[in-house]
């Protein structure tokens, strides 16, 4: 170990306190200039957080894995209507999400008698697409998760230092100076168009209690459109031999999978066909696993429900929906264990 | 309780505080123990009843041989500690990878072989600390080493929270004496401690986490089709997670032992500016391929037994050597691929005179080669399936067209560019300096600058959860 004298250690030492209290203060004092009214935790932080919670006494569990479609189209509550109370129905979907994908990065989670809900939204399961939160919430599913002691020391830290909760890091505002001194326009999004008139429920549906907006639908289509590739069998084929594998895995667990395509219409429905026919997709899926692929439109109950956006569930079709899912999955999981 | 979260911190200050309080140094070791089972058990409790059985058998087997003269018996009692170590590893780490490989080898012959998948979770650390037991007991069957009678500094040998998870992988004779005397960090200790600590910090949760994995993660995402600048960079940016994460951890591990009053052993030493691949593994995860070396190299014969024979106990020690990190074909393939590099570096150096080697104009080529090999068996290692890494391969050859989605922006691409550059950089030209020989040089206000700015950039690079990738291992 290098010789330093005394005095050069100390101020190193105070050096460093100080440049660091100032720095992240700084920090501190700027984000909360911004003001954006950023959310207080992040969408891929609460999913993992639901998933790693304990299990409450011998309840089974539902996850449900994908993407907004799931955590908008779905609520827990209707779904345990049918269920029963020896139920547990777990929200871990994000926007964007790719629930194959999600599968695989939490597939030590799961316990014997588990259900896992994987929604399949086509233009992420069939392109291998990832965003921020998919690729965050992939980690956060593989770790152990958090203690409830860490649990509340970061939940402490995050409600009183923005810098803790904040998705925007020195490096992303530097980049967005760069590219508005360079006039590239806005960074690339890390999800397609939020609608505004939500109420998040405590067990983690996103409740969207507007009308049908039509320029919702527009940016929609475009996103569709500008994200997808014709390009992707090849991705299908890869994600198609993974699930293979961890639906084996798991069934050696003891844990069911269940593969969701959930409601889209309009425009953006017959988009997706264009770009991901069902013949090529959906149908190769069904025939791997036969009997736990369930299609919106293969079932009468599910096959008009209208969307506020052309691809997520208005209020009133979620809590339908949700009731259907909450009878199949009955059903399923009765016919199993006989 | 991972070192980068705040519990951690809290548990560290805590025990920090406790082995100094002015109590006996039995009882402060005894604290220590406490804190390392506790820290543990913060993963999965039941397992450290694994981790006191495998302490309590290579205590006693050592202890017996220790007293035994017989040669025989002292071989028996070897290969019990051995067999203890080497099947409680099998058993969790490898059992389903057995099975499975016996049923596809089979099907491959036409032979139809039916197998179970059981549910097993592999216990944290266990890599680590077999190996790190099993050369306490092969030191003492070497006579080496007198064993320990003191079961509690052994138990604290085996669980010393900062390097149980994930390493270093320290020896019996760099550890045990430690606990004769009387420890508590020194002044000295503490600031090196605390400047190694934020290095450690801001190569995992900055360069790591927050520079590379986003971009890592999403080249090698299932189902993921790269064109070749994104397979490219994807590779590059593996490279520099796996260095950042695992050297960040082995920092920090380091740096709260010194704290404690305690010296781990070096784990890193600049390994992307090695010329060729002995020096490589000189600098790369210091403490297994010395293990692997004195433990499995050395037996097999090492260099002692002619060209061959030594070109294949190197390929067998980096093909087990390979396999100690996973339980995959993968793995033993990356390993594999170390050992044909390893061996036909031994045929270039027959022929290219070391004074070659040692011109300024040849060395640059010379780490950027090494470094580009290295990243290619990053690929098999960081890839799940071979297919998966034939497919990243190809595109990077310009043999697999791909949609050209955008996986990653290109200010993620320019910051892993540029943090890749700049650890090539860091360890070519600071190729046998140490850390804190340049701290010193640079004087305290460069060092407080330097280390503030690090542990700004660590602590506001957003907390994504990434566990360290070597606890898997």
């Amino acid at each position: 170990m290098a010789r330093v004298p005394g005095s050069a250690r100390f101020r190193t030492m105070a050096l460093l306190a100080t440049v660091s209290i100032v720095m992240l203060a700084s920090w501190e004092v700027y984000l909360r200039s911004l003001d954006a009214g950023e959310p207080v935790t992040r969408a891929a932080e609460l999913a993992a957080e639901r998933a790693h919670r304990p299990a409450v006494g011998d309840k089974r569990r539902v996850f449900v894995l994908g993407s907004s479609r799931a955590y908008r189209g779905i609520s827990p509550k209707n779904v345990l209507e049918q269920l029963g109370p020896s139920w547990d129905v777990r929200h871990v979907a994000v926007p964007l999400g790719n629930g194959p994908a999600q599968l695989h990065a939490g597939i030590d989670l799961f316990r014997d008698g588990d259900v896992a809900v994987v929604e399949c939204l086509p233009v992420a399961t069939y392109t291998g697409l990832r965003n921020d939160h998919q690729s965050e919430l992939e980690q956060r599913l593989k770790g152990t998760g958090a203690t409830p002691l860490e649990r509340e020391i970061w939940g402490w830290l995050r409600g009183h230092l923005v810098f803790r909760r904040s998705p925007s890091t020195p490096s992303s505002q530097l980049r967005n100076v760069m590219r508005d001194a360079l006039d590239l326009g806005a960074a690339p999004g890390t999800g397609g168009p939020h609608p505004k008139p939500t109420v998040m429920h405590p067990d983690g549906w996103q409740e969207y209690t507007g009308d049908f907006d039509i320029s919702l639908t527009v940016d929609q289509v475009k996103y569709l459109r500008d994200t997808s590739s014709r390009n992707a069998p090849n991705a299908f084929t890869d994600v198609l031999r993974r699930l293979r594998q961890d639906v084996r895995l798991l069934g050696a667990r003891g844990v069911q999978v269940v593969f969701l395509r959930m409601p889209s219409d309009g425009e953006y429905a017959a988009e997706e066909e264009k770009l991901f026919p069902r013949a090529e997709y959906w149908n190769r899926l069904q025939g791997e696993f036969p009997g736990h692929c369930w299609h919106f439109a293969d079932f009468e109950a599910t096959r008009n429900l209208p969307t506020y956006d052309y691809t997520h569930l208005t209020s009133k079709s979620a809590q339908a929906y949700s009731r259907w899912l909450g009878l199949k999955l009955r059903g399923f999981v009765e016919d199993d264990s006989r | 309780m991972l070192f980068t979260s705040p519990v951690f911190v809290l548990f560290f200050l805590a025990v920090l505080l406790l082995s100094r309080l002015p109590l006996n140094w039995g009882l402060r070791k005894g604290i220590l123990l406490l804190a390392s089972y506790v820290f543990y058990a913060s993963w999965n409790p039941p397992f450290v009843l694994l981790l006191i059985g495998s302490t309590l058998v290579d205590y006693i087997v050592a202890l017996r041989m220790g007293r035994s003269e017989k040669p025989r018996a002292r071989k028996a009692l070897l290969v019990v500690s051995v067999c203890v170590n080497l099947g409680v590893l099998a058993a969790f780490k490898y059992a389903n990878f057995l099975s499975q490989s016996f049923a596809d080898f089979s099907g491959l012959v036409g032979w139809e072989v039916s197998y179970t998948i059981w549910n097993i979770v592999l216990p944290l650390g266990i890599s680590f600390y077999t190996f790190q037991t099993m050369s306490y007991t092969i030191d003492v069957y070497r006579g080496k080493l007198q064993p320990t009678r003191n079961l509690a500094d052994f138990a604290l040998y085996v669980t010393f929270f900062p390097q149980l998870v994930a390493g270093p992988i320290v020896r019996a004779s760099d550890f045990l004496w430690q606990l004769n005397e009387p420890r508590r960090g020194t002044a000295p200790q503490i600031y090196w401690g605390v400047l190694l600590f934020i290095l450690g910090l801001f190569k995992k949760a900055f360069l790591a986490d927050a520079v590379f994995a986003p971009v890592a993660d999403q080249v090698y995402a299932a189902g993921a089709t790269p064109t070749a600048l994104q397979a490219w960079v994807g590779t590059y940016a593996f490279a520099g997670q796996i260095y950042c994460d695992f050297s960040g951890y082995s920092d920090m591990a380091i740096a709260c032992a010194l704290m404690l009053g305690f010296r781990l052993p070096d784990n890193f030493r600049g390994p992307y500016g090695a010329i060729g691949f002995s020096d490589f593994w000189r600098r790369w995860h210091i403490s297994l391929s010395s293990w692997l070396r004195d433990y499995l190299y050395i037996p097999l014969g090492g260099n002692r037994k002619g060209r061959i024979r030594t070109r294949l106990n190197l390929f067998v020690t980096m093909l087990l050597g390979g396999l100690w990190h996973g339980a995959a074909w993968t793995f033993v393939a990356w390993g594999a691929l170390h050992g044909i590099y390893l061996g036909a570096e031994r045929v270039a150096r027959r022929y290219v005179p070391e004074r070659v080697t040692r011109s300024r104009f040849v060395k640059a080529p010379l780490i950027l080669l090494t470094f580009h090999l290295v990243c290619f068996g990053w690929i098999l290692f960081r890839a799940e399936t071979f297919l998966d890494a034939g497919s990243l391969i190809s595109t990077m050859a310009g043999l697999q067209s791909a949609p050209g989605l955008e996986l990653f922006s290109r200010w993620n691409m320019a910051l892993v560019l540029a943090g890749v550059g700049g650890l090539i950089a860091v360890h070519s030209l600071w190729r046998e300096r140490r850390i804190e020989d340049l701290s010193a040089k640079a004087g305290w206000l460069v060092t407080g600058a330097v280390a503030a700015v690090m542990l700004f950039l660590a602590l506001t690079a957003g907390d994504r959860g990434a566990e360290f990738i070597y606890f898997q291992f």
